[in-house]
């Protein structure tokens, strides 16, 4: 008995264990940290020998269940600000959708591949190395100074004077309405022209720019992230029938054991202590696709689809 | 005496392979393929085809599998800025088998000249002659069949071809074994039969293998096809009931544990 299982729509078969620890091992990552995974997941999946665009649909078709399972977690501990996932949601599926009307000119001009794979690099080598930073230097500067640090900045200013503000009481911040329809759209566009949910641009966005607290964040964004998958998913399955429901099922049933898991951890730990997890896991996937792009590949052929 | 044997060798192939298998098969012409029907379940990895056909004990052979002949578009990497590794391009090959899985008894050079080789498909050779798409596609060929061999849908295996005699007058039968992945994609298989004595080919056999997929796997292939919408609304229910029954289970340890 090899326990394999037929994935009928990937057109392959595949270890059942190895289905189950890939999808704990990312659950466990999106419960902890709010993100969908899916920047980790496909390329695992790809290097398993799934197909490029069958990877990428079932996955977002498995973190529609790790991140229900995360958002009812975090609901539970009153952890979700829904007023402002909300409004995040709908800049992101606004952004998303100029996001793919950009790729589609991109790729008609003949160099999409190459402003996908810069910005890829760029945004996780940028966002993981600001975090890291950021993070490590919150980490030893006194209670005193923080205290200073925390007088208004010029971004704080400028973000003051915008119209329309909005108590968000879970957050407890009082913001622009502007805000999280400006940074939804354009977080959603990013993740459109990348081909991923977003979750680990979301993240730092919410931290840095929306200054919400660290608890509140990994709610929100699983919350978001949940109807940004199930939208993708019913897209995928209806126009390109790349959804394998056999290998999503078997992902999910690790990721929402692994989502748990990472929401329990989350609580346990202290909000720089997950910042700067985060920033490694992102700057060990930069590091990992900046050799792959430096390295001379195996073979000069692929199959077409996927990141 | 070599057309006795042909006309023979058959009927005799049959009843040695209904003997061994202790089930009624069909004869496909000349060749014995067992099974001559793949049924690709939800535990599928790997089926093992066996090929037996009539052959005389001094005959070379090869048995070739094949599938349906496709234009393949690849992505094709190359240098950007004398510095990175990324995707600069399609590439096509207009007209490639999916599946090529080829057994000799011996070297494919030792068998016959190249040009018959080519004349009947016989090697990867064969293949890149009439694969089309241009000179990008030409040179690049071996990587196509590096990604092939990868999966397991194209594979040259030279000394892989057992011929035992089998009755009188010089008879033997030669037999193959093929594996095919779960990647073989649905379809009808060729299976050919080639002998070669002097540097003469001949085609002794012919038949076909049916790779179909069965039970929930054919179920899920065919809502995934047809019914598309409701598949994906599905999909998206089951995987969003699943990730609220964990949370629910989770809550209440987690409260239990308080």
């Amino acid at each position: 008995m090899d326990f394999s299982i037929y994935l009928p729509v990937a057109g392959s078969s595949v270890n059942l264990f190895l289905l189950l620890g890939l999808g704990g091992l990312v659950g466990f990552l999106s419960g902890l940290f709010g993100v969908g995974g899916g920047f980790l997941m496909t390329p695992l999946l790809i290097m398993i020998g799934i197909p490029p665009t069958v990877a990428a649909a079932s996955d977002s078709n498995q973190i529609v269940a790790a991140s229900s399972s995360g958002t009812y977690a975090h609901a539970q501990a009153g952890s979700v600000d829904f007023k402002m996932g909300g409004l995040l949601l709908v800049g992101g599926i606004v952004g998303g959708s100029v996001g793919v009307y950009l790729i589609r000119m991109l790729r008609a001009m003949g160099n999409a591949d190459f402003v996908i794979t810069v910005t890829y690099v760029v945004m996780l080598g940028g966002i993981g190395t600001y975090m890291f930073v950021e993070s490590l230097r919150s980490m030893k500067v006194s209670k005193r100074a923080r205290q200073e640090a925390l007088r208004p900045s010029l971004y704080a200013r400028l973000v003051g004077q915008l119209p329309w503000k909005i108590d968000f009481q879970r957050s407890r911040v009082e913001l622009s309405l502007l805000m999280p329809l400006m940074l939804g759209f354009l977080v959603g566009a990013l993740a459109a022209v990348m081909g991923v949910g977003g979750g680990f641009i979301m993240v730092p966005v919410m931290v840095y720019l929306l200054r919400m607290p660290m608890h509140v964040v990994v709610g929100t964004s699983l919350f978001q992230i949940l109807f940004t998958c199930v939208n993708v998913t019913i897209l995928q399955a209806t126009l390109n029938r790349t959804v394998d429901f056999v290998l999503a099922l078997f992902l999910l049933l690790g990721s929402v054991v692994g989502a748990q898991i990472g929401a329990l951890v989350s609580k346990r730990l202290k909000a720089d202590q997950l910042k700067i997890l985060m920033a490694l896991i992102v700057l060990v996937v930069t590091v990992k696709m900046f050799l792959g792009l430096l390295l001379t590949p195996h073979l000069l052929l692929s199959y077409a689809g996927g990141h | 005496m070599r057309a006795v044997f042909r006309l023979l060798a058959p009927t005799f192939v049959v009843a040695v392979a209904l003997v061994l298998s202790g089930e009624a098969s069909e004869a496909q012409e000349s060749l014995v393929i067992q099974p001559s029907v793949v049924n690709v379940h939800m535990l599928y990895h790997e089926s093992t085809v066996h090929v037996t056909a009539p052959v005389l004990a001094d005959d070379e052979v090869a048995i070739l599998l094949v599938g349906q002949e496709r234009s393949l578009t690849l992505k094709r990497k190359g240098k950007v800025l004398g510095l990175i590794w990324m995707n600069v391009g399609d590439v096509t090959f207009e007209t490639v088998p999916d599946v090529y899985l080829l057994r000799t008894t011996c070297a494919l050079s030792s068998l016959a000249a190249p040009a018959v080789l080519t004349r009947l498909d016989l090697g990867f050779d064969a293949l890149a002659a009439r694969s089309g798409g241009g000179a990008t596609a030409d040179t690049l060929f071996d990587e196509l069949v590096q990604l092939k061999e990868r999966d397991g849908l194209w594979d040259v295996s030279e000394g892989r071809v057992e011929v035992m005699p089998a009755g009188a007058e010089g008879g033997a039968l030669a037999t193959a074994d093929f594996a095919l992945p779960a990647k073989v994609p649905p379809g009808e298989y060729r299976v050919l039969a080639y002998t070669f004595a002097r540097g003469n080919a001949e085609l002794v056999g012919e038949g076909s293998v049916r790779v179909e997929q069965g039970g929930v796997a054919a179920l899920i292939t065919a809502l995934a096809g047809g019914h598309s919408l409701l598949y994906g609304v599905l999909a998206v229910l089951i995987a969003g009931a699943a990730g609220l029954l964990t949370g629910v289970v989770f809550g209440r340890g987690a409260r239990k544990g308080h």
